[in-house]
């Protein structure tokens, strides 16, 4: 199932269309993103602290939006010389 | 001596809430030694024993790739907990069980499986035969409803029992395909006579160096020496290339399909996972076309709201500003700084200070569509555009938070790792309107369009939009190239707000505005002021302020525009607000201003105001962010485009008789 779901991912297939697709639920597809973002082949797309950490924080009308969704993003990975050095 | 019991399992599972019905109020919060990862600690005390429990990070596995991974590891491979609990969600069985087989893999024997939130799944038609569940992984298995504290009791007994030696356990090991399972017979062959065979499992360290965990490899490195390391690591690289995939994926991969075999045995869904109304609307609010459409309707109702209860109270706030100039007015003898007060601060800050109702209703409004999930809905049918036009999918974020303020929009490209995407999204970023230059369009749309103020502001910001994505399809096919990348968001729960969050958190951003007046808006005011007031008053053509806009008049002739929007824009470089107070200043009232330009010479500024120059703010973050080449591209290509914008609309519309 980890792979089907990275492979679908990389087509660019959305959790509730790999869910319906693999016939399992949301929660268990969002669980394999986590497994596979553990491994490194997805990354968790940080949506930065906003307005906390701006150090233009005085000036600005402190309007920064609240982005609640996660976010992941396939990692380009090829065998035998990929994204990381601890890859093979 | 108090035994130890560690709480692992994934987060969002309940493990939060079995600690606190196990501890009650005697809880410790610190820190992990060495990092800043929160450890909590707690006391309980059971048939006479006490226990000390400690709530080890939510992980979903237990590689070494996050500190909280790495600190849950350590403290089970130390051995250091008497009895572990393993909590476990049983709506999502199979991811949770995931963790479950790397904590078995460790050799670990002391393990009791909570299984929590047993009613919801049940709820849900997932029927667990719990009892053959524990004959199968070996271990004992406590259903629970850890938030109505139903089988706290009972884990507690099975806690005490596991510490008395009164439960004796066989721990399922995932197995793996043959050649899978040759390769850890392997390498547990080659570690059998070091060091490392009496204090770890054999099993688990051969299937980590299968899976190159950075930390395992420096251990095995020094107990085995390199020379056999090498070897090792040169077999694994010969399997990888055979499976053509990386052996990490590959076992993840198959310890998926084990657990997957193991829930067949032990889990029913009785009726069909159907879809919820959630999930229905979900399909409808990102749905490519309807959730376009959904999306402009939204936010029209949010124009429409903020405008129909906000203009009022503009108006009477106006009429404040202008009353307390009058009386004010007689009370200063001096002229100079009668000039300075009234006409200066209170015309120009009082102009901007109006617009706070519409500036809190707005945030009001937004606080809310972001507590009940429907912003993250919004964002899926943007991100799906925008990547249509080229955008890396990465920049969708900074793109999101532009809406807000493009400075902190900037600064959040630091998290795209490709210096093209980088650039073009800084570039694009200043062309998504931020909040600031909502007053200048609510300014406009509310005194000159006295009916559809919702639908002009909402054409001016899916102009600037629809703007930005054309620039950067312009700039990725042209400038800088990038490769599309597919993108997955996942959605929150819908969630009815809670009134007193979303109230503090738009005074929270509202106050900021009020802030704002008190300092830039201020200051710049009492430049206008005094540049409109010397070397002579304006009106005969030889203040400072009519010089400076003399300059420009020419130009916004083009657009239909005089030399009093070129100073307002202008002085909108420092702060987009500025462009309300120097008209407030020049005209000294918002009937004057009405009576001073047509509504499409106010189209036209709006849409000018939107899209010209970024504040010297962002400006100054593109630099920080990029370099000098950039940020003055991006100051000439906005000016570019926002002249080209303004001259075909007031062309146009003259031709069509507006």
């Amino acid at each position: 199932m980890l792979e089907k779901v990275l492979k679908l991912l990389e087509g660019g297939k959305g959790i509730d269309e790999i869910a319906r697709e693999l016939r399992v639920p949301k929660e268990e597809v969002v669980g394999a993103m986590e497994v596979l973002a553990d491994l490194g082949y997805l990354e968790r797309v940080e949506s930065g602290d906003s307005c906390a950490a701006c150090p233009l924080k005085s000036v600005c009308p402190g309007s920064c939006f609240r982005f609640k969704g996660r976010v992941y993003q396939p990692v380009d990975f090829r065998l035998g010389g990929g994204k990381g050095t601890f890859k093979p | 001596m108090m035994k130890v019991i560690a709480l692992a399992g994934n987060p969002n599972v309940g493990k939060t809430t079995i600690f606190n019905a196990l501890t009650g109020l005697r809880q410790h919060v610190g820190n992990w030694p060495g990092v800043t990862v929160e450890k909590k600690e707690g006391v309980f005390e059971h048939k006479g024993q006490k226990f000390l429990v400690v709530d080890l990070p939510g992980t979903y596995s237990l590689t070494t790739h996050s500190i909280d991974e790495l600190v849950a590891r350590d403290f089970l491979l130390k051995g250091s907990a008497d009895v572990v609990v393993n909590v476990v969600d049983a709506t999502a069985l199979m991811r949770n069980l995931f963790l479950t087989m790397e904590i078995l893999e460790m050799g670990l024997k002391n393990v009791i499986i909570a299984l929590n939130k047993i009613d919801l799944a049940e709820k849900r038609g997932i029927q667990i035969n719990v009892k053959r569940m524990e004959e199968i992984l070996g271990v004992p298995v406590v259903p629970l409803n850890a938030r109505e504290g139903i089988g706290i009791d009972e884990l507690k007994d099975k806690i005490v029992q596991m510490t008395r030696g009164e439960i004796k356990t066989s721990p399922i090991i995932p197995r793996y395909d043959p050649e899978v399972e040759r390769e850890i017979r392997h390498i547990e062959d080659a570690l059998k006579g070091t060091e490392l065979a009496r204090d770890y499992n054999l099993r688990w360290l051969a299937v980590k160096l299968l899976q190159r965990d950075d930390g395992v490899i420096k251990l095995v490195l020094r107990h085995l020496g390199s020379e056999k390391l090498d070897e090792i690591m040169r077999h694994i690289g010969e399997v990888e290339e055979r499976y053509r995939r990386a052996m990490d994926l590959i076992i993840a991969s198959q310890k998926y399909e084990f657990i997957d075999g193991l829930m067949h045995r032990f889990v029913k869904y009785t009726h069909e996972q159907g879809e919820t109304l959630s999930d229905q609307l979900d399909r409808f609010l990102t749905h490519p076309v309807y959730g376009l459409l959904a999306l402009f309707g939204v936010f029209y109702l949010l124009f429409k709201f903020v405008f129909a209860l906000g203009l009022p109270l503009q108006e009477e706030l106006d009429v404040v500003f202008s009353s307390f100039g009058e009386w004010l007015a007689p009370q200063i003898a001096n002229e100079t700084l009668r000039g300075l007060v009234v006409d200066g601060i209170i015309a120009g800050v009082g102009s901007v200070l109006s617009f706070f109702p519409l500036v809190f209703l707005l945030f009001l409004a937004l606080s809310i569509l972001e507590d009940v999930g429907y912003m993250a809905r919004a964002a899926v049918v943007m991100e799906r555009i925008m990547r249509k036009f080229g955008l890396p999918g990465k920049s969708f974020i900074p793109l999101v938070l532009a809406f807000g303020c493009n400075v902190p929009a900037v600064m959040a490209t630091r998290t795209l790792d490709d210096e093209r995407d980088r650039i073009i999204t800084m570039l694009v970023n200043p062309l998504i309107p931020c909040s600031a230059r909502l007053s200048v369009i609510s300014f406009l749309a509310g005194a000159f369009f006295a009916s559809h103020q919702a639908l002009v502001a909402l054409s001016i910001y899916a102009t600037a939009v629809l703007l930005a994505l054309l620039v950067a399809w312009l700039l990725s096919r042209f400038v800088v190239r990038g490769e599309e990348s597919p993108f997955i968001i996942e959605l929150p729960e819908y969630l009815i707000p809670s009134w007193k969050t979303v109230a503090l958190h738009s005074w929270e951003r509202s106050k900021e505005f009020i802030k704002k007046a008190g300092t830039i808006i201020l200051l710049g005011s009492v430049v206008i002021w005094y540049l409109s007031s010397y070397p002579v008053q304006m009106g005969t053509g030889g203040s400072y302020a009519e010089r400076l806009g003399a300059l420009f008049e020419p130009y916004m002739k083009l657009m239909g525009l005089d030399w009093k929007a070129a100073v307002s824009l202008l002085f909108g470089i420092i702060a987009k607000e500025n462009v309300i107070s120097t008209y407030g200043i020049i005209y000294g009232s918002e009937e004057a201003i009405a009576g001073a330009m047509t509504p499409l010479q106010a189209y036209v500024l709006g849409m000018v105001t939107t899209l010209y120059v970024p504040c010297i703010a962002t400006i100054g973050a593109i630099r920080a962010e990029s370099n000098w080449k950039w940020a003055a591209f991006t100051v000439v290509y906005m000016i570019g485009l926002a002249s080209l914008v303004g001259i075909l609309i007031w062309n146009v519309g003259t031709a069509l008789g507006y």
